[in-house]
């Protein structure tokens, strides 16, 4: 995976809309590019730029929650069309259902599995990354996959006639 | 011998995530085997995985090129401007491409090494200010210069010196006073000039560090050849002056 391409997919997580999410893949690059041009030399740029597209997209998701703009929770479940229910289990498995679902989770859990499942980060890197202990990531990372599991089996059985 | 004291929820991570060594793997492979806690929370772990990595998403096509464009658009260091203002509009391109390229660039290879292909990649010299060294003069070879200036790859100042044949076909040859870092997976030579060679990003490279440093990237490997023999041979021959194959010295 790309560095851009690993930036955009954390940014998925830090950010409900695409157009947010390509405006924090952006913010996260001027100051990445900011950072170097002052002297910041990272050994491996992708756990760096992972680093600062989570500052950056915090301080953001603050800043939209002092402003209520959050769109309600509601939102992120049950958007598959269920006109057709044969397709539906295929539906609920493409990657439109799982982003929503992704937004189930609570925010540690769902960084930590884009860090680690989606952009292949290593669990000490995203332990660097996400600024808490190894043992957190792994608890947050398994509790994680198993809420995510939980809600996509869900979403298909609601759509069982 | 035993598995220690079990945790479901960071075992079946860790398991999960591959990052248990053989022997740590094996253990706890037995140790599942007797286990329904460990069970089942390896098999919700595979499976929320699973779903994870399907969620992946390549970035929009268009969106690097749009932040080029906002980055390229903010303040540029002032020596930039002068010599840019002299090299063609097709060429002119910001000393912010180059990190960019960095910050963009191929996994694991060294700031400059990962700069230095992302310029000859997209064939762009980003200028900060006039080269130090005098270009060579390749056009007997059938090689055009196309621009050339004063860059820095990563912190590393160099030279850069991009030329095209007539075929559309391009080769930068990069000179530095400093020496350039080794390109991951690369190949030494036995040249006896510190040299080295490698693939990265779809691009051939080669590195020596005599007369002077040098580094030369080009798709084509042929071309690199031509290139890295002809600044070679042609600056040993007149070392002494610091002057480059078939340009005049006087
Ligand atoms: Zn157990």
């Amino acid at each position: 995976m790309g560095a851009m391409d690993l930036v955009y997919n954390i940014a998925r997580r830090m950010e409900r809309s695409p157009e947010d999410a390509r405006d924090l893949v952006q913010d996260t690059y001027l100051s990445a590019f900011s950072a170097w041009t002052k002297g910041s030399k990272p050994d491996r740029v992708e756990p760096w730029l992972a680093t600062i597209c989570l500052n950056l997209g915090r301080s953001r998701y603050r800043r939209s929650r002092r402003a209520l703009r959050e769109v309600p929770l509601e939102l992120a479940r049950g958007a598959v069309d269920r006109s057709d229910p044969e397709s539906e289990a295929l539906a609920s498995l493409d990657a439109a259902a799982l982003h929503q679902a992704m937004w189930t989770l609570d925010e540690g859990q769902r960084i930590a599995l884009a860090l680690v499942d989606i952009c292949g980060l290593s669990t000490t890197e995203a332990a660097q990354v996400m600024g808490t202990p190894r043992g957190t990531v792994l608890s947050r990372l398994h509790r994680g996959r198993r809420a995510l599991a939980h809600v996509m089996s869900e979403h298909v059985d609601r759509g069982e006639p | 011998m035993g598995w220690r004291t079990h945790d479901p929820e960071r075992d079946a991570a860790a398991y999960v995530s591959g990052e248990m060594g053989q022997s740590e793997r094996e253990r706890f492979e037995a140790h599942v085997l007797g286990c329904d806690d460990c069970w089942g929370e390896v098999s919700i772990g595979r499976d929320g995985r699973a779903m994870a990595e399907a969620a992946r998403e390549m970035a929009p096509a268009g969106l690097s090129d749009s932040i080029r464009g906002v980055v390229s658009a903010g303040p540029i260091p002032q020596p930039a401007r002068r010599r840019l203002a002299l090299v063609p509009a097709a060429v002119l391109l910001l000393a912010i491409v180059v990190v960019v390229g960095a910050l963009l660039g191929s996994r694991g290879e060294p700031g400059p090494i990962a700069a230095a292909v992302a310029a000859a990649r997209t064939q762009t010299i980003a200028a900060r200010g006039p080269s130090v060294h005098p270009a060579p003069d390749l056009a007997r070879m059938g090689l055009a210069l196309v621009v050339d200036g004063r860059v820095e790859l990563a912190g590393l100042p160099s030279d850069a010196f991009l030329y095209r044949t007539s075929s559309g076909d391009s080769v930068v040859l990069f000179v530095s006073d400093e020496s350039f870092p080794v390109a991951r997976d690369a190949t030494l030579r036995e040249m006896g000039n510190g040299g080295w060679s490698a693939r990265s990003d779809g691009m051939t490279l080669v590195c020596g560090d005599r007369p002077t440093n040098y580094l030369v990237i080009a798709q084509d490997p042929s071309l690199v050849g031509l290139v890295e023999h002809a600044f070679v041979s042609g600056t040993l021959i007149r070392s002494g002056r610091r002057c480059f194959l078939l340009r005049p010295c006087d």
